[in-house]
């Protein structure tokens, strides 16, 4: 993974439904390796790219999601403090948050309930998030307003890092890890003509997916996300979920779909004969595009493939490279391999 | 039992498992149908092709092929197998019954909570005696079915056990067994991941786009005295069936003697087989299975199965005159 590609990916901005600053830079770092880049009416970027060996006969489609969590400017109030939506964030993730408001990047803050008015009683409850405003230095409404700050989005102010011992954070991660290991294999070239689909609106129910699925009609899908990871202190056993540091995850079903069981054990098949580290989940929630993949214009075949992630849609999101690593290494094989996991053929 | 209801107990068709149903059904209907395909999904469709010219109408007959069952999802240290449960509440029930996994090794379901009644789906586990986890040769991912026979009794009772709605698909296999060719093209179609959200549904609805649907499904029904005919569903979850179909599939049913009366309730949590079909511009009913429990097992009436076999059938060859009358016009 060339992570200079994943930094630039992590720090553009792209909430759900304003993807047009994400999808510019991977445009630019996709056009000199496609075959053709179009996107369809709701902002999905699909390319397509011929592989060296033409076409196996079977429409493939590499996926992952553009969008990124984050707030949507929803009303400004009398003294210039913004009310946001947040979309796909809980409350204890950003409550007191930095941000950065729309194209501008103007700097905010979101704000806490002082402590003085907070009851014994509350001190033990989560915070409401109709409690929260933004603020962003506007001394009034019409401050406010001249910015052009209303119905804008706002991501969180959190740059892509390196730290530790092989490990990033970020805001973002998920899931431009996933866009990068498509650009990585984008780069790399395939061996059979394939489609890549960075997808809009994953966060807010999987939209854009559908909308690729239909345009594509795929026979094949590899979906790469992150994952959340668990392994933090006070979780135990099952509850984990995956470990960071425990390789490239291959879900076999999450809360929107059960991905093809046989190119589930194929996939884990693929990833041990490669010597890539690679594990599973143990907890079945959430759900990614494949759920829209399984289902749509008459579904297709799916594997998953994830990069085990702590604080997943929060500030700062922690992976380790290694991990990052096995994912695209996984990815790379898979797509070596797809025809013999389509035709059914031992691994 | 070596009857359809034992051999459709024997195939593993947990919902989400892809199992075995395309192999079994293209065994019982190959010699019926033209076409016998299955998808992405796991949903198996056998075509009867029509006669007459392209474009023909397409009924369809739907129901769900799929059981209730788990998946592994986690090993733990001390061996035991933990599980996601893949069906419809009360979870409860499931404690104390025997499972089997894709590969043979069989065990107990238990819960993890002291009080099953406030279980989850995430709540049971599958003891097979292992002390370990190296004693485990089960993998993560690998579904288990829950090994609960079902059971001919007395005065046409058919005690349900681990085959749920499955039961009802010998609805389509009666049919397909005995009905003619007609002027329209008839697809029986084995739903997949209808315990899912009715997620096979929503695939086999885009695959065949039909005109009109049947759906089969076993309808719960609480304190009913008779349960020996089937019934018209007006509604469930997702769609309201179509008024004029419903009183087609009646005055079918009354042509031969069977009776067959309209149904309001519905279960709000059941997954809506018609819903994904209607989406699509199709006329929708429902030929429902009447059900009923006595808090363990749930029990259906076989003749209720014969009964909505035969006013299909009788229904069909109503249709098949009106696409007579309308060719010759």
């Amino acid at each position: 993974m060339d992570y200079k590609i994943l930094e630039k990916l992590c720090n553009a901005h792209g909430v759900s439904g304003f993807e047009t600053e994400i999808m510019n830079v991977l445009t630019e770092l996709i056009y000199d390796f496609a075959d053709s880049i179009e996107f369809d009416a709701v902002g999905n970027l699909i390319a397509f790219k011929r592989g060296t060996h033409g076409s196996c006969g079977k429409r493939i489609l590499y996926s992952a999601h553009a969008d990124e969590v984050g707030f949507v400017i929803k009303h400004i109030e009398e003294d210039g403090t913004l009310l946001f939506d947040a979309l796909g964030i809980s409350v204890s993730a950003y409550a007191g948050a930095h941000v950065l408001v729309g194209k501008q990047r103007l700097p905010g803050v979101i704000s806490t309930k002082p402590f003085h008015l907070v009851s014994e009683k509350q001190r033990g409850e989560a915070i409401k998030a109709d409690e929260l405003s933004l603020y962003i230095g506007a001394r009034d409404r019409k401050e406010a307003e001249a910015l052009g700050v209303y119905a804008d989005y706002a991501v969180f102010d959190s740059s892509y890092e390196d730290f530790g011992d092989g490990m990033i954070k970020t805001k973002a991660l998920d899931d431009r890890a996933g866009c990068a290991a498509l650009v990585e294999l984008m780069r790399r070239g395939v061996k059979y003509d394939s489609y890549f689909a960075f997808c809009v609106c994953e966060e807010i129910g999987l939209r854009g997916s559908r909308s690729v699925s239909h345009f594509v009609r795929p026979d094949i899908c590899v979906n790469v996300e992150c994952t959340t990871a668990g392994d933090i202190y006070g979780v135990t056993g099952a509850k984990r979920t995956c470990l960071v540091g425990g390789g490239a995850v291959v879900p076999f079903m999450d809360g929107a779909s059960v991905y093809t069981p046989s190119l589930y054990k194929k996939t884990v098949a693929i990833a041990k004969k490669n010597g890539i580290p690679v594990q599973t989940k143990s907890v079945i929630a959430g759900g990614t595009d494949a759920g829209s993949y399984t289902r749509e214009a008459g579904g297709c075949k799916v594997i998953g493939i994830a990069v085990p992630t702590r604080y997943l849609h929060s500030a700062y999101l922690v992976a380790s490279k290694s991990d990052i690593d096995a994912v695209t290494a996984l990815l790379s094989a898979v797509s070596d391999n797809i025809n013999e996991l389509m035709g059914g053929e031992e691994i | 039992m070596k009857n359809i209801y034992g051999q459709l107990y024997g195939i593993n068709t947990v919902s989400g498992s892809n199992g075995k149903a395309e192999d079994f059904i293209k065994e019982k209907l190959s010699d019926f149908c033209d076409e016998i395909f299955s998808d992405s999904m796991g949903n198996v469709y056998a075509l009867k092709k029509g006669i007459g010219e392209q474009p023909r109408r397409k009924i369809a007959l739907v129901c769900p092929f799929c059981t209730q069952g788990f998946i592994t999802r986690y090993i733990d240290c001390d061996g035991k197998i933990l599980l996601r449960y893949i069906g419809e509440p009360p979870y409860a029930q499931l404690c104390g019954m025997r499972a089997v996994t894709e590969n043979g090794v069989g065990g107990v379901i238990n819960c993890i909570n002291d009080e099953p009644e406030d279980a989850g789906a995430d709540d049971f586990y599958l003891d097979i005696g292992a002390i370990s986890a190296d004693e485990v040769s089960v993998l993560q991912g690998e579904f288990v079915s829950l090994e609960d026979a079902p059971e001919l009794l007395g005065n046409n009772r058919l005690k349900l056990g681990a085959l749920g709605r499955k039961a009802v698909s010998k609805v389509l296999f009666d049919i397909a067994f005995c009905c003619g060719t007609y002027n329209f093209d008839l697809y029986f179609i084995f739903i997949a991941q209808h315990l899912l959200s009715a997620r096979g549904e929503i695939c086999a609805a885009y695959t065949v786009r039909p005109d009109t649907v049947i759906a089969l499904d076993l309808l719960r029904v609480n304190d009913r005295q008779n349960i020996a005919d089937p019934l018209l569903a007006v509604r469930d979850s997702g769609a309201v069936s179509s008024y004029v179909l419903r009183q087609e599939l009646c005055c079918a049913a009354e042509s031969i003697g069977v009776t067959a009366e309209c149904y309001a309730e519905f279960d709000k949590k059941a997954p809506s087989i018609m819903n994904a079909f209607a989406a699509y511009g199709a006329e929708c009913a429902c030929v429902g299975i009447p059900a009923e429990s006595d808090g363990k097992e749930l029990y259906c009436d076989v003749r209720a199965i014969s009964g909505a076999a035969a006013t299909v059938c009788s229904y069909l060859i109503f249709e098949d005159e009106k696409e007579v009358d309308k060719n010759d016009k």
